[in-house]
């Protein structure tokens, strides 16, 4: 039984890890109809701004996550203004060829500004282990889980009720629509990338004291994140949110019980069982976010 | 023991080699878990495996996953003996453990090199690049030097010279021992067991390969 309750407590922190990520792509492409390939590149240098804000140790870490927010936040919008407005009405392929060859230019620019090595960012949180119930957690994983949780409840109130989340919603509905009753589509998408930008951020500064930071550090995160995206239901928010955790169960309860040959299998075997049965997600609706 | 191996040709070929000879030396190998190369959460097979509690782990792991690995193992509250085929007792993991390098403590590895098995080499790399020299990085160094002692015995630079000369070559060098080709162009070098001490690499024992 204790068993049991470390594996669903692994598989919670784990469901944390990927519902970081997934929820700004899942936000962007809901928004912008875009899949931004690019998504784990903003991730890798939200990790690398939280190690150069973190790291030589002059911040306090709730300081330095606010700052790293703030830098992907800019570096979000700026990404929106460089890539996606340009390709927003091109067709899907060169929307998916510009978000990929964007991905390529950001990691090999890390690669040459902070070289393949990898960087830790150890906090005191990272360190520092919890014993409850006979389980052990560090406090840092107990933070990602309680910072994602926040995060998507702070996203949710300002999807639902400030005028630019409700544009946004909008915008994830009909476009043109938005268009016609002054709702400025390319204002929009930009500050929903901003947002997204500033959840990379989070993400990067949250995860990057259990894990490690560099260039290569989002491909596997971000691959799952597709996944748990589109088993949540392509561009909805609070699908994204539920099917992170899901899947993150999975994996530690096959690997605990299973094997971990099959880890890796399961969220992409879950995908395919949702496309199945569930062509527009489990929780899939036709629009919105 | 429980082996870790990358999910790749090289931990998957290395676990069933380690596998075979475990079972023909009598060691029990309670489990084999294989894990994608930068993995962020290794939480549910540490969970599952001290559960087993073996008595000693084999990681044939690279540093940087090692780094990860060893913090959670950690974590989970194991403190199982760690042996490693990979790169765990090298300059690259204890950078990559930074201030945390203290819960490496005591990883046995065997390797074909290690730091401090050439000093001059250490020396002149960290004079060049303000680093240690890499494991990867000191063995193609070792290599150029076969290269170029092969074509300094042959007096050939042509392409089939060149093969020519590496058949018959033969060379010594700093802790690697003599290097020489045998008919299925497999060289010997000696092996290294080393073991992380106090934050450094240390050499506990050189063992000859050539059959």
């Amino acid at each position: 039984m204790a068993l049991l309750g470390e594996q669903v407590l692994n598989g919670i922190t784990l469901g944390a890890l990927y519902a970081m990520v997934a929820v700004g792509l899942s936000l962007i492409l809901g928004v912008t109809e875009i899949v931004n390939f690019a998504h784990g590149e903003l991730f890798m240098l939200g990790s690398f701004a939280f190690f150069m804000v973190y790291g030589p140790g002059v911040l306090p870490y709730w300081l330095a996550i606010v700052l790293t927010m703030a830098i992907m936040a800019a570096v979000g919008a700026a990404f929106h203004a460089i890539v996606l407005q340009r390709v927003m009405a091109k067709p899907l392929q060169v929307q998916l060829m510009a978000t990929l060859a964007a991905s390529i230019v950001i990691a090999n620019a890390a690669i040459q500004i902070w070289g393949t090595t990898p960087r830790q960012v150890p906090t005191d949180y990272s360190r520092q282990l919890l014993h409850v119930f006979g389980l052990t957690v560090s406090s840092q994983r107990l933070l990602l889980l309680v910072g994602t949780v926040v995060a998507f409840g702070v996203l949710m109130a300002l999807l639902r009720r400030t005028k630019i989340g409700k544009a946004m919603r909008a915008m994830a509905q009909n476009r043109e629509a938005c268009s016609a009753v002054g709702i400025d589509p390319v204002v929009v998408a930009r500050i929903a990338m901003a947002i997204g930008g500033a959840l990379c951020g989070l993400a990067g500064a949250l995860i990057s004291p259990v894990f490690q930071v560099y260039p290569g550090m989002g491909l596997l995160l971000t691959l799952k994140a597709f996944a748990v995206v589109i088993a949540g239901g392509s561009g909805n928010v609070a699908g994204a949110f539920v099917s992170a955790f899901l899947i993150g169960l999975a994996e530690a309860i096959t690997a605990g019980y299973i094997s971990s040959d099959y880890r890796e299998v399961v969220p992409f075997a879950v995908l395919l069982l949702v496309l199945t049965f569930r062509p527009h997600g489990l929780f899939g609706r036709r629009v919105g976010i | 023991m429980t082996i870790f191996a990358a999910n790749n040709d090289f931990g998957r070929g290395a676990a069933q080699e380690y596998r075979e000879r475990f079972a023909e030396l009598g060691v029990q190998v309670v489990g084999v878990e294989y894990f994608e190369q930068g993995q962020a959460d290794y939480r549910p097979t540490l969970t599952k495996v001290k559960a087993q509690n073996p008595e000693a782990l084999l990681l044939i792991m690279e540093a940087k996953d090692g780094a990860v690995f060893v913090r959670q193992f950690h974590e989970v509250g194991m403190t199982q003996r760690i042996f490693s085929r990979g790169s765990l007792v090298t300059a690259e993991f204890i950078e990559a453990m930074g201030t945390d390098v203290a819960m490496g403590e005591g990883i046995e590895e065997a390797t074909l090199w290690a730091l401090g098995q050439d000093p001059e080499l250490d020396r002149l790399h960290q004079e060049r690049w303000n680093t240690p020299p890499r494991a990867h990085g000191a063995m193609a160094y070792y290599a150029m030097h076969v290269l170029a002692a092969a074509i300094e015995q042959s007096g050939k630079t042509d392409r089939a010279g060149i093969r020519e000369a590496l058949a018959a070559v033969s060379v010594e060098l700093p802790g690697l021992g003599k290097i020489e080709f045998d008919d299925y162009n497999q060289a010997h070098p000696n092996m290294v067991i080393t073991r992380l001490e106090g934050g450094q690499v240390r050499l506990i024992q050189t063992l000859p390969t050539a059959p």
